[in-house]
């Protein structure tokens, strides 16, 4: 009686994970022909919950034919349901100095299970050599 | 000293009191300045909320920036004019220059365009004063006082869209932005971002 009352519960609980999450499945090329330009990068992870729902994957830098600097970040979703987060990339000049842009706006972002996505943005000026990614929960 | 029951009873009665009336105190509610934050930003669903505007125009300022036709222009900085931009929206209390000044900073900064803030916009000019001083000049060096020369112009329209579901309310807002090549009449830019609230009720944090 109990072992059926904690099989009755087991099951349960599997079919309301299978109903409440949806993750992604994906197919690329094996070997991308693209040539990423990676970047070194520093984290400092304060939230383990936001950690799961957008981990940073990779990092990569381009520029723009007239020299804005373009960075990519790729973030993926550690956990089977879709979750949202909010994410904003402020910029630096050479000497570490903040440069003030509309750019630099708070944007909402959703990413569902398991997905992979990029979080790109440009630099506003040729002076923005440098950036820092923010990412925080949403509520 | 022994406490008794009643002596005990008051003495709770008036700690909580006093408990109350600190915490009372010092959650006064009170309105103060907050920054723009993503914890404490107020969302509604009734209408756009500036965070909306702003998070939209750094989106197509960004894809601006990004697009290798706009990379391209050989002209730096080009002259851009804006025109009115259409706003299909319930949100009678909704200014487009609250969506297009962020856009047009991000290109003034970029060095790439430089905005004509004389040119006229419903027949009312941005910088009168500027532009009468500019027809003079022009005037008096020989030349049309009334010709323009813009390169691009910039153009947009903003959509809303309502849904619902029982109690769960869905409000879109559609912004699309197009910048064109003045002397063929083409767009070299084009592009679209979507803003979606949806909730039973608004709420603190988005």
């Amino acid at each position: 009686m109990r072992s059926a009352s904690i099989g009755l519960l087991v099951t349960m609980w599997m079919a309301g994970a299978g109903i409440g999450c949806r993750s992604m499945n994906t197919v690329e090329r094996e070997n991308p022909i693209g040539v990423p330009d990676p970047v070194a990068d520093k984290r400092i992870e304060t939230d383990s919950g936001l950690r799961d729902i957008a981990r940073v994957v990779s990092v990569r830098q381009a520029t723009t034919p007239d020299g804005l600097l373009l960075i990519q970040v790729q973030v993926m979703n550690k956990r089977f349901s879709a979750e949202r987060f909010n994410y904003m990339f402020e910029w630096f000049d050479q000497n570490g100095m903040a440069v003030r842009t509309p750019l630099s706006e708070w944007r909402a972002q959703q990413i569902g299970g398991k997905e992979v996505i990029a979080l790109i943005a440009t630099a506003p000026d040729a002076t923005a050599k440098d950036f820092r990614l923010k990412l925080i929960d949403a509520k | 000293m022994i406490f008794t029951k009643p002596i005990v009873g008051s003495f709770a009665a008036v700690l909580f009191s006093s408990a109350v009336l600190g915490v009372g105190a010092g959650c006064g509610g009170g309105g103060a300045q907050v920054n723009t934050d993503p914890k404490i930003d107020i969302t509604s669903l009734t209408g756009i909320d500036p965070k909306d505007l702003e998070s939209a125009a750094s989106q197509l300022a960004d894809s601006m920036l990004r697009s290798p036709e706009v990379a391209s222009i050989q002209k730096k900085p080009a002259i851009l004019v804006i025109n009115p931009f259409i706003a299909d929206v319930d949100d009678s209390d909704f200014d487009t220059g609250v969506l297009i000044k962020p856009v047009v900073q991000v290109l003034m900064k970029s060095q790439r365009f430089r905005e004509d803030t004389t040119s006229l916009w419903n027949d009312v000019s941005q910088d009168r004063r500027a532009l009468e001083l500019k027809r003079k000049k022009r005037y008096l060096s020989g030349q049309d006082p009334t010709d323009d020369t813009a390169d691009y112009s910039l153009s947009g329209k903003i959509i809303d869209s309502y849904q619902r579901a029982g109690n769960v309310r869905q409000v879109s807002y559609i912004f699309q932005m197009t910048l064109t090549e003045i002397s063929s009449g083409l767009a070299i830019w084009d592009d679209q971002v979507r803003i979606t609230k949806q909730g039973t009720k608004a709420s603190v944090g988005f």
